[in-house]
Order: structure tokens, then C-alpha cells, then sequence
């Protein structure tokens, strides 16, 4: 039985804090004129919020963080939830530091990769994407559509051919300044036929086109594809084959001498596999948009469509795979994104960033996120119930319209004197979330502290008391923030009543990651990297193979005598056969500990094999790292002053970083569904459109649960929702 | 479990992104800017007009089940938004040759392989099989499958791509002969238009074994149209 | 040829409504002679194409003609009171080759005899209740009432573009227009009701909505280019009349995205003045500038297109339609809207 009152306010609770999450509570706790104001509830595990982006402050008010996040220009939909947080707030610039949202952001444009170059030797690649017009978060935001997308790839194709310096290689003779390539072609400039023509002299000519004829082939496809509606595919893929085959032969004996020109040519090469495969996959017209491809791994999909095994193992490529930790259950030798969503973002992340293409956030991500909108909401009204975890959802009603009837909780520890718990910290006039609980604010504390309670665990069932919350009485609707491998552990009954739900937990995954936090006495310059700084490199070596510089953190930490540089490093981390996502407390606990202790050895392993290559001046001569340059060691230091650095194997079911892998997107159950009519999902795991694990998913997907239950905001408000 | 009076608010209309366009892109296409919409090409407007025509009954019928209970009357019978694409849109999208020839028969193309192996249709990923004949010792990746809307038979003992570009109702059409590049003789390759067995136009293309590697292409044309209306393109591996 | 068997059942169906709407005019002129003015538009004959549709609908899903026809009737003559209203409303000169009503008879005179068509063609739809049994017939009845709304409305949007001289719409804008004014009366309802008689109410009628929207849509933009290009003596409109009234179709939004800043202010103008003040030569250049920019070509190709998206949904709106002419006729229908002169 269910009816609504429009008068009456909807009673929301909140399972989890983290993006998603917390996107929902900021949009549900917005005022609007005339519509009561919904009562949330958000209930925590732990004692902060954030989630995957949680982060707190240990010693000397040092940032520990999950791992790396990277927020990209293309983030519309987070971007604008941030600006518009810290301009409601209004937090006073005299008093905190990081008062504005523009303070707490920064345009990160210095990016790269690393590149093993047949020249010997990792090789850093540095690029510097143009700042692009405007701001994320603006609103006006021009997207496109799959023909939009396919002509900015064929225009970004002849701007890098046109980069490249005219070489030697054999040019046909040229008639009234265009190539023997276009000549003689029908006068009436019908599309098929230039194009055509043109594709077979290409075939004709071979290896004896030149670079100012392929350049002209290039543009004449780049010209094509911006026609727009209609294209003549079959003619179109040819003339895309054509030049991705004469190419690889012009550029033969530059691309094994010089780097420049052989990374400018892989990505050329990838780019013409992608409108090979979307001409071929008849993109243009299909109501899937990107989902089309999502059965194949991207590089498979690549490799389809003709592009090079030397451009497949690209410095470029593999970069954008450590980005999205896309290695099956970790394994880097076995990597794999669905090519749909992989598509999707790359085309989104580099046609339509605004600002810059990365932006870095200028202290842990709790402090810049999640502290804002912990504070926000509060005053809003919305309440906050730390050290809550969920352990069960209980359904009722008819087996054919069933609803969340119960959820059962843990109360991990009760607040002293019953009141409200207080969760942030002062470290600089910037409010924060500790990397530990308030002991001294709990019932038990002491004792909670003592016996190492994994309270961010959700294998962790100690507790002080069971709790449970009735439809009707403590709450009407349920957004279920909570990660997906939390989702079985909790939801046995949801998987047993909808087989869509047991199919999404069985098809989607998530793969552990593994992060290393180093605090170094010597600037980043003086370790040995000339590339200047700051900085984020990808595609390096196992065990972690992304490095960024942080080091404009340093101010906001607390240090008596600052570290001269700061560098994160993240990576997957492998799992022989993941573990069963019910652990008992004690196999939980001992798990996460092995886990860390893997991480340890991976780290000293990576630092006296690997990092040298980055840093020359950080090893001694005789190879091994210089343990005395971390903060806080010794002179005559040695591998365990690792011990004073932070690292962290993110292996617990909350941890987990969500991947897209082929075949898994279309299993993805929306947080516009109402299989269970008071219960909307929220997270990156879900259908939130952009089918990704990475912030703008989850701010999506929080935005599509407000939709759920509210109706707004409206669904075009949702940036890239309605997207190919 | 005693009845207990539950709040729950209705279920949104839609349930998933609609891929099929953007709207900065489509609504660029019919904005007030007389260079673009000079430049439009005749396909363009074809494929406009339908996504146009999509978006608006999509939405219609999206706001028909609010706008049933808003009036006296009993209204539509208050079906929601389609959320999920009809299975005749993926047909729409096979056969999506020629958007502005609203005329010609829809239906998948038969295709029959020289070497008698079984016609193996539909969709392997996001590939359409069995839309061209494989000779059977050909081993490399499918080529650019292009579905045609007139049934199409391939006779063929080498490795080739058939493509057919054309408007206008098959019944009208007029094949001119295959040539190759440059006009040159097609030894080995023909092409031919003839009444099937249900009495419909049937595209029959041959490549013999002796034919050399290579793009040939057959006119089409119609008796009400000037100019050429289409091609037959055929590139031999 | 299939366009053979379309112009057979307009000619059959449209005979059979046509009887029945003689007779109940002639019954109802013995009441009051408004009743006989009101019969002039009905029985000025026209395609019937609205009827056809509606009894094809009926019999492709297990009617008999007997019980259709009466529902059929009933649609055309609300389609003559549209027109009464339609004409009034735009002040137009003819109809189907002779004055329009309101010139013979005066404004007043016409609006009443409008109101006559609705009353004669609300009663079938009453006495449905002895021929399908009460439940359908108010099935019957909602979708009328729903269908009338949707009429009403549509005219109220063109009027409202009208007297706002709305010059910056979209071809969106006309869509959803004619979804509403035309398209609503002309097909989809036709179908639905139908389909609702002959399948004695057992039917998801909401599948039939796409496939009336784009054959109606493209019924409508071929109507507004036979207004610009046909055969007068044929089309039974004068030639350019659309131009005269300012009418928004698909070419004038289409001629006002694309002219340039002095053409379109002079446009502008034209579409400000009133009707009767609109000159000749005025239309004249309208009707140019329409050339000259490719707004007719364009919006023939958008009727193509739009035909060929009502022959991708016929499948999927007459899967629970039984094979035969009639079935035959209704997929039929989407070629013939563009081939009719």
C-alpha cells in the first residue's frame, strides 16, 4: 500500500557518505519554495565521510589519502555540485585557507606518461593539453553527439600529422597544387565518390605517398566526418584504412628514430582505428550510442580496426588504462575496459574538458570535498549518524511490488552524553577529517582504541548495539549510497527477489588498489627530475605505476619543518581470485593486514628496483634507494624507515575501485529504478550514464536517485546524461 | 504485518540515457544560423527530420501520464515514456541506408556465400555478421559490413566488400555496367538487377576467381532523377 | 500497385460514411435549417481519408464494417466542424474548391453551424453503446474527448503563434504543432479507435501513437507544399493561400532561420500585417525567397523522411493486425500521403 502525500515530507535515509551519496543529500536538502523540505538522514560507518574519497590527518597534520584522485575538466556535474557548495557556505577567506572553490582547486596541466623508448630507457612524455575556454561547472556545457565526436577525432588527426616536420619520403608529383591524389575527380564534389577515389589511390600508391599528400588525405576524412548526418561509411572506413596503412609505411624509418614522431604516430594510429570502428559499428545511427561496444576490451576493439600492436602497447594507451586501474582482478597482464565506456570518456575527457584537462585538489580530498558538504548539509538540516553500519535490508509487501519494510544497523559505538558526534578537525584554519576516530567522544573509546577496531570495515561486526529502522516510522525512502561489494553483504534478500540485481552484483567488478604516500626531505627537482614540476606521469613500471607530485600540499599540512616535496603513487593491486565478500571479522581483519603487508614489500621493492628511473638523484651510486631522504629518517636509515610513510592497500568491499569491463555495463541497474518502490541506488557502479568509476559517475548517479525520488533536478540537467 | 501507511513517491518516467542524439549538437542544427543550415546536405535533413520527429512524440508520450491526471478528463491511457528502444529501431538502423527514400522495402539482406558456409546473421558484439560473403580461406578480420535495402546476393570466390549507396525505390533503378578504377575493364566482376523469385528487384554481384584486386563500381541511376542516384561499390582483397 | 488499393478503400469507406452522414444530416436538417447549412461541408465531398483509416483500423482487427462506420462518420464530421473553425479562424477564402463557409453564410452563421457538426458528430459516438456494448463505446468516447483536446489545443498554439508573430521557431516546434492540430484527428486517432472497435476494446492503443504521428506529420507537410506547388483545380485551396494567412509550416520557419538580416526583416513585416492588408507581390516575393533558399526541397525531404520513419513503425503498431487489404491499406498509406497530387 502506498500512496503520497504531497504535503507531507519525505523521509529519506541515507545509507553511506560517500560521492554519490553525498551528491544525493546536497540535491535532496536544496531549498525549493513550496515543497516541504525532504528529512535525511545519512548514516555512516566510521567516523568520517567520503568513502572512497575519504582522507584524513595523521601525524603533523599530514594528508592520508585512499590514493590518487585526479578530478578531470570535463567533470560538469561535480564541478558545479562544489562551486555551488562553497558558494552557499560562504567560508571566510581571512580564516581559511581554502575559502573558495577556486582555492581549493587547481588547473593541473602538466601531464604525462611514461614511455620505454626502443632507444633504451623509460622516457617521460610530457604534454601540455591547451587550457580550454571556460570553467567546469559553468553550465552551457557543449557536448556532442557520436558524429560531433568522430570529426574532432579526424580534425585532432591532421592537426598532429600537420606537427610533424616535412620529411623526405617520396611525393607524387603534384598538378596545380593539390596531389596526383585528387586529381581528376568528378566536378559535382559528391561525397562517396571523392572519397572513394581517394581511398584507392592511397591503396594504389603504397608507401610512396607523402606526408603532404596523406596530410590532405586526412583532412579530406576529418572534412567528411563533419558533415555531418548522413555519411557514406563504406567509402569513409576505406579511406581511414588507406591512410592508417600508407601512413605506418611514409613514416616507416622516422617512427624508429625519433620518439616524437613515433608517439605522434601511434596516437594518429588509434585515432584512425576509432573512426575505422565507429564507421564500421554504424555508431552514427545507433540508439546505443557507445554502449554498442561495450562486449569488446577496448584495446581488442582497437586491434579490430586495424590499429598497430606497437600503438596498441603505446605509452599513450597503457596511460589511459592506469588511469582507470582497467586490469582484470588486477592483473597487469591482463587489461580490460569495456570500449563503450572507455570511448566515451576519453572522447568526453579530451573534446569537451573545459579549464584544464585535470584539475588537483589543494588539500585531501575529505577537505576539499567532503567537509564542505558535511557542513553544508548540516546546516541545511540534515542530520549526520556516524558509526552506523548497515547490515541488512529487509523487505515486505507482495511478492510482486516489494519495498524496504527494514534496515537493520550496527551501532559501532554510541556518543558520549547522546549528543551529536563531531567529526572534523582544525589543521590550519582548514577543517578536516582525522585519519582516526575521536576516542574521546565515544562511549568505550578507550577501549575501541586499544583493541584495534576496524571500524571503516564492514567485515568488522563489533559493535556496541543493534539498531533497526522501520518504513513508516524512521523513514518513507532509502538511497542506497553504499559501495558494490557492499551490496551482497547487506542486500541477500534484494539478489533473491530480483534477478537483475543478482546479475549486476555477479557481472560488475571492482578491482583493489594500492597507494603509497612519500613525505621527502629534497624537492622534487633536486631527486633527479628535470621535466619541471608539478606534475602526474603514468604507464611506469609495476608495482605502481603512477606517480604524482603533490608537493603543493606541503602548506597545507602542519609540519615543524616541512618535507621539500610530496609524491603519491597508486597502482591495482592483484589479487590471486578475489576474496568472498563475507569475511568474518577475524578473517577481515587478518586479510586487510596480509594485504598491507604485500603493499610494504611493494613499495620497497619499488623504490630501490624502479624509481630511480624517475628520480636519478634519489639512488645511491651503487643502486638502492637513499632511505635517508624520506622525512623523519635517519641518516643511516634503511627500508623499514618506510614505516614513517603512509601507504595503504585498499582491499576492504568499501575500498574497491569500480570498473567498467566488457560485457558487464548493460548489468548495471540505474538509480532510476524502482524494482524495490522506496529504494534508489547510488554510486559509480551504477547506470549513471557515464557507466564509470570516477567522481562525475558517482555525482551523477547521486544526482539520478535525487531525480528518482524527487523529480529533480530535471533530467537534462544532468550534464551528459543524455549522451551517446 | 500490521498495515502501515507508507510515503512513497512515483517512479520517474524515464529510466536510462537517450543515446540516440545530443541535444547541443541537434539543436545547433536548427538554430538561427543560416550558415549551418545552408550547409546542410540533403542526407542531413533526412536524418534531422527524424530524430526531430523522435524527440518530440518521445516526449509527448512522456508527458502524457502527468498530463492525464492534471485534466478532468480521462486522457491517454496513461502509458509512460518508452524507455526501452522497440526492437524495430534496431531494424531502423540496419537498414538505415537511405533515410530519404521513404519508399524502399525494409528488411534484412540475404547473402549467399560461393563456399555453401551456413549464413551466419546478426549481431557478434557490436558487429553485424553475415552481411558479405567470405571466401572460405579468409582469415582476416571482417571488412566494413554495409546493410543494403535491396536484397543482395554475392557469388563470389574472393574476399570482398558490397556496398550499395542509392535512393529512390528500387523498381526504378538502372544498373550501368561495373568498371574499375579509372574506367577500366572489370574482368571477373559483374553486377546485375533482376527480378527474384517473389518478383522483387534482387542486386546479384559475381567475382570470379580471375578477378584482380581492386575497387569497381556500378552506376545506378532513374529515369526521373539527373545525375547519378547511387553506387554499387565492390572491392576485391 | 499499392497506391490502386488505396484509392479503392478511400472510395468504398468513403461512399459507406458517406451515406450514413447524409442521412443523419438529412434527419437532423428536418429539426432546424442550421443543420443544413451545416451539411455543406460535409458533403462537399473531400478523400476520407480520415474515415478510410478509421474502419481499415476496425476491420484489419476483426470488425465488420457495420459496426465501424458509424464511429467513422462520426470523424468526419467533427473533421467538417475543424474546418468551420479552421476557416473562420484563418480567414480563408475557399474550401474544396468553393467559398469557405463563413464567405457565404457570414462569421456568425459558420461558427454556429460548426457547433451543429460537433453535436451530429457526438451522437454515433452515443449510440456506439448498442453497437459495442457500453464498455467500448466509452473507450470510444475518452479517446474523442482526449482527441478534441488535443485539436483545440493545437489550434490555440497556432493562433497564439499567429497574434504573437512568433518568428523564431523550430522545426520541433512545428512537430509538436501538427502532432496536436492535425495529426492527432487525422491518424493516430483514427487508428486507435479503430483498433479499439475491432478488437472489442482489447488492444494497447499507445502503439499506434508513432506510427499516426509521422504518417499525420508527413500527411500535413505534403498538404502545405500541394499549397504552394500543386494543382489548384486538384488541391481545392488557392495556391500560396498558406502564405496569404501567415500560415507557420515547415518552409516559412525553415525561410526564416536561413534569410538574410534584410530578408528577414522584411519577412517580418510581411507576417505583421494584416491579412487583408498582405499584397500580392508581397506573397509573391515570400514565395520566391522560399525557392531561392531550398525550403521546398528541404521540407519535401523532411515529408520523405518522415514516411519512411511511419513505414519502420508500421511492423510494430500493426503486429496484432490481421493480414488482408485493409491491412494492407493502412501500410499502404505512408507512400501515398507523398504520392497524392
Amino acid at each position: 500500500m502506498s500512496e503520497r502525500r504531497e504535503d507531507e515530507s519525505l523521509r529519506v535515509a541515507v545509507i553511506g557518505g560517500g560521492c554519490a551519496a553525498m551528491a544525493a543529500v546536497a540535491e535532496l536538502s536544496r531549498p525549493r519554495p513550496g515543497r516541504p523540505a525532504p528529512q535525511i538522514t545519512v548514516y555512516q560507518l566510521g567516523h568520517r565521510l567520503g568513502g572512497k574519497g575519504a582522507s584524513g590527518r595523521g601525524a603533523s597534520g599530514r594528508i592520508e589519502e585512499h590514493g590518487l584522485h585526479l578530478w578531470m575538466g570535463y567533470y560538469e556535474n561535480a564541478f558545479r555540485l562544489m562551486r555551488e557548495t562553497y558558494e552557499e557556505l560562504g567560508r571566510d577567506p581571512s580564516r581559511c585557507p581554502l575559502a573558495r572553490w577556486s582555492d581549493a582547486f587547481s588547473p593541473a596541466n602538466r601531464n604525462g606518461v611514461t614511455d620505454y623508448s626502443p632507444g633504451g630507457g623509460w622516457r617521460p612524455w610530457l604534454v601540455e593539453f591547451p587550457p580550454a575556454p571556460g570553467l567546469p561547472g559553468d553550465g552551457g556545457a557543449e557536448l556532442y553527439g557520436v558524429a560531433g565526436y568522430l570529426s574532432r577525432l579526424g580534425s585532432l588527426a591532421v592537426t598532429l600529422l600537420r606537427t610533424l616536420p616535412a620529411g623526405a619520403a617520396a611525393t607524387p608529383k603534384r598538378r596545380g597544387g593539390r596531389s596526383e591524389l585528387f586529381d581528376d575527380l568528378p566536378d559535382d564534389d559528391a561525397l562517396t565518390a571523392s572519397v572513394g577515389a581517394a581511398a584507392a589511390r592511397l591503396l594504389r600508391y603504397g608507401a610512396a605517398v607523402g606526408l603532404g599528400a596523406l596530410i590532405e588525405a586526412t583532412e579530406l576524412l576529418a572534412g567528411a566526418l563533419s558533415v555531418g548526418g548522413r555519411l557514406p561509411e563504406g567509402p569513409l572506413h576505406s579511406l581511414a584504412t588507406g591512410i592508417a596503412q600508407t601512413l605506418r609505411g611514409a613514416l616507416a624509418s622516422r617512427i624508429a628514430n625519433d620518439d616524437e614522431t613515433r608517439r605522434l604516430w601511434e596516437i594518429v594510429d588509434l585515432v584512425l582505428a576509432t573512426i575505422r570502428g565507429a564507421l564500421r559499428a554504424r555508431l552514427l545511427l545507433d540508439p546505443r550510442g557507445f554502449d554498442a561496444l561495450d562486449d569488446l576490451d577496448a584495446r581488442e576493439w582497437l586491434a579490430e580496426n586495424g590499429a598497430s600492436r606497437e600503438s596498441l602497447d603505446s605509452a599513450f594507451l597503457r596511460g589511459l588504462y592506469d588511469l582507470a586501474f582497467a586490469y582484470a582482478e588486477g592483473d597487469p597482464e591482463r587489461p580490460s575496459i569495456a570500449a563503450g565506456a572507455a570511448l566515451r570518456g576519453s572522447l568526453r575527457a579530451f573534446f569537451t574538458y573545459r579549464g584544464a584537462f585535470f584539475w588537483r585538489m589543494n588539500a585531501g580530498m575529505g577537505d576539499v570535498v567532503f567537509a564542505p558538504l558535511y557542513e553544508l548539509c548540516r546546516r541545511r538540516g540534515v542530520k549526520f549518524e556516524f558509526f552506523h553500519k548497515l547490515t541488512q535490508i529487509e523487505l515486505g509487501g507482495s511478492s510482486s511490488a516489494q519495498h524496504v519494510a527494514r534496515l537493520h544497523l550496527d551501532v559501532q559505538a554510541r556518543v558520549r552524553g547522546g549528543g551529536q558526534y563531531e567529526p572534523l578537525v582544525d589543521v590550519g584554519g582548514l577543517p578536516c577529517w582525522p585519519s582516526e576516530p575521536d576516542y574521546a567522544q565515544l562511549e568505550g573509546g578507550a577501549r575501541i582504541r586499544r583493541e584495534g577496531w576496524d571500524l571503516e570495515s564492514q567485515w568488522d561486526d563489533r559493535r556496541a548495539v543493534a539498531r533497526v529502522l522501520e518504513v513508516g516510522r524512521d523513514f518513507d525512502v532509502v538511497v542506497l549510497g553504499v559501495p558494490l561489494g557492499v551490496v551482497p553483504i547487506v542486500g541477500a534478500e534484494l539478489l533473491a527477489a530480483s534477478p537483475k540485481y543478482q546479475k549486476m552484483v555477479d557481472s560488475v567488478r571492482s578491482v583493489a588498489t594500492q597507494a603509497l604516500q612519500l613525505w621527502l626531505r629534497p624537492t622534487t627537482p633536486e631527486l633527479g627530475w628535470r621535466h619541471g614540476h608539478p606534475v602526474n606521469v603514468s604507464g611506469f613500471e609495476e608495482p605502481f605505476d603512477t606517480w604524482a607530485d603533490m608537493s603543493h600540499l606541503v602548506p597545507r599540512e602542519a609540519w615543524a619543518s616541512p618535507p621539500g616535496s610530496i609524491a603519491y603513487f597508486c597502482n591495482a593491486l592483484p589479487e590471486a581470485g578475489l576474496p568472498p565478500s563475507q569475511l568474518s571479522s577475524a578473517e577481515g581483519a587478518r586479510y586487510v593486514r596480509g594485504q598491507r603487508a604485500r603493499v610494504r614489500a611493494h613499495a620497497v621493492e619499488f623504490l630501490d628496483r624502479d624509481l630511480g628511473e624517475l628520480w636519478p638523484l634519489a639512488v645511491s651510486p651503487s643502486g638502492g634507494f637513499r632511505w635517508e631522504l624520506l622525512q623523519g629518517a635517519a641518516a643511516d636509515a634503511g627500508p623499514d624507515a618506510i614505516d614513517g610513510q603512509f601507504l595503504t592497500a585498499n582491499v576492504r568491499p568499501s575500498d574497491r575501485y569500480t570498473q567498467s569491463l566488457p560485457g558487464t555495463g548493460r548489468n548495471r541497474i540505474s538509480p532510476l529504478d524502482r524494482t524495490f518502490d522506496n529504494l534508489t541506488l547510488a554510486g559509480d557502479w551504477t547506470a549513471s550514464g557515464l557507466d564509470t568509476g570516477c567522481v562525475e559517475s558517482a555525482v551523477m548517479s547521486g544526482l539520478l536517485a535525487a531525480h528518482s525520488l524527487t523529480g529533480s533536478p530535471r533530467l537534462e540537467e544532468i550534464v551528459g546524461y543524455d549522451h551517446p | 504485518m500490521p498495515r502501515v501507511r507508507r510515503n512513497t513517491p512515483r517512479p520517474p518516467a524515464r529510466s536510462a540515457p537517450d543515446r540516440r542524439f545530443v541535444r547541443g549538437e541537434a539543436a545547433r542544427a536548427t538554430a538561427t544560423d543560416p550558415s549551418a543550415a545552408r550547409a546542410a546536405s540533403p542526407q542531413d535533413v533526412g536524418y534531422e527530420a527524424i530524430n526531430g520527429a523522435y524527440r518530440v512524440i518521445d516526449e509527448y508520450l512522456r508527458q502524457g501520464q502527468k498530463v492525464a491526471g492534471e485534466l478532468w478528463l480521462p486522457g491517454t491511457d496513461g502509458r509512460p515514456g518508452i524507455a526501452d528502444v522497440p526492437r524495430v529501431v534496431e531494424r531502423f538502423m540496419q537498414s538505415a541506408g537511405d533515410l530519404g527514400a521513404a519508399w524502399l522495402d525494409l528488411f534484412a539482406a540475404g547473402v549467399t556465400p560461393a563456399s555453401g558456409k551456413p549464413d551466419a546473421t546478426g549481431t557478434a558484439g557490436p558487429f553485424r555478421v553475415g552481411r558479405r560473403a567470405d571466401s572460405p580461406t579468409s582469415g582476416s578480420p571482417a571488412a566494413a559490413p554495409v546493410a543494403s535495402a535491396v536484397p543482395l546476393v554475392v557469388s563470389t570466390a574472393r574476399p570482398v566488400d558490397v556496398s550499395v549507396d542509392a535512393s529512390g525505390p528500387v523498381e526504378s533503378w538502372s544498373l550501368g555496367a561495373v568498371a574499375g578504377a579509372r574506367g577500366s575493364a572489370a574482368t571477373g566482376v559483374s553486377a546485375r538487377l533482376a527480378p527474384g523469385p517473389d518478383g522483387r528487384a534482387v542486386l546479384t554481384v559475381k567475382v570470379a576467381a580471375t578477378a584482380k584486386r581492386g575497387t569497381f563500381t556500378a552506376t545506378i541511376t532513374r529515369p526521373d532523377a539527373e545525375g547519378p542516384a547511387g553506387v554499387v561499390t565492390i572491392r576485391v582483397r | 500497385m499499392s497506391n490502386a488499393l488505396v484509392r479503392d478503400l478511400l472510395a468504398e469507406y468513403g461512399e459507406a460514411t458517406l451515406t450514413v452522414i447524409r442521412d443523419a444530416l438529412e434527419r437532423a436538417a428536418r429539426r432546424d435549417p442550421v443543420y443544413g447549412i451545416a451539411a455543406d461541408y460535409p458533403l462537399r465531398g473531400g478523400r476520407a481519408l480520415r474515415a478510410s483509416t478509421c474502419i481499415a483500423a476496425a476491420r484489419a482487427h476483426g470488425a465488420t464494417l457495420d459496426t465501424a462506420v458509424a464511429t467513422a462518420a462520426s470523424l468526419e464530421l467533427l473533421h467538417s466542424a475543424f474546418l468551420v473553425r479552421d476557416d473562420v479562424e484563418d480567414e480563408s477564402e475557399e474550401r474544396r474548391g468553393r467559398p469557405a463557409l463563413h464567405r457565404i453564410h457570414g462569421i456568425a452563421t459558420a461558427v454556429n453551424a460548426g457547433d451543429a457538426l460537433t453535436v451530429l458528430g457526438l451522437a454515433p459516438l452515443l449510440e456506439n453503446r448498442t453497437l459495442l456494448g457500453t464498455r467500448v463505446a466509452f473507450r470510444v468516447l475518452e479517446e474523442a474527448a482526449l482527441m478534441v483536446r488535443e485539436s483545440v489545443e493545437g489550434q490555440a498554439l497556432e493562433l497564439r503563434w499567429r497574434s504573437d508573430n512568433a518568428l523564431d521557431l523550430s522545426d520541433d516546434d512545428y512537430l509538436r504543432l501538427v502532432l496536436k492540430k492535425t495529426a492527432w484527428y487525422t491518424t493516430i486517432y483514427p487508428l486507435r479507435v479503430g483498433a479499439l472497435i475491432g478488437a472489442r476494446g482489447k488492444v494497447d492503443v499507445a502503439r499506434f501513437v508513432r506510427f499516426g504521428f509521422f504518417l499525420g506529420a508527413a500527411f500535413q507537410i505534403q498538404d502545405d507544399l500541394l499549397n504552394l506547388v500543386g494543382d489548384p483545380a486538384r488541391y481545392g485551396k488557392e495556391l500560396n493561400g498558406d502564405i496569404a494567412e501567415g500560415k507557420r509550416t515547415l518552409m516559412l520557419l525553415h525561410l526564416l532561420r536561413v534569410a538574410a538580416p534584410a530578408e528577414r526583416a522584411r519577412l517580418a513585416e510581411v507576417l505583421r500585417t494584416p491579412r487583408a492588408e498582405r499584397r500580392a507581390e508581397a506573397i509573391a516575393w515570400v514565395r520566391e525567397r522560399m525557392d531561392h533558399h531550398g525550403s521546398i526541397d528541404r521540407a519535401r525531404r523532411h515529408a520523405h523522411a518522415l514516411a519512411g520513419a511511419a513505414l519502420h513503425e508500421a511492423p510494430g503498431a500493426f503486429a496484432g493486425a490481421r493480414a488482408g487489404r485493409d491491412l494492407r491499406f493502412l501500410q499502404s498509406l505512408p507512400t501515398w500521403v507523398l504520392e497524392r497530387r
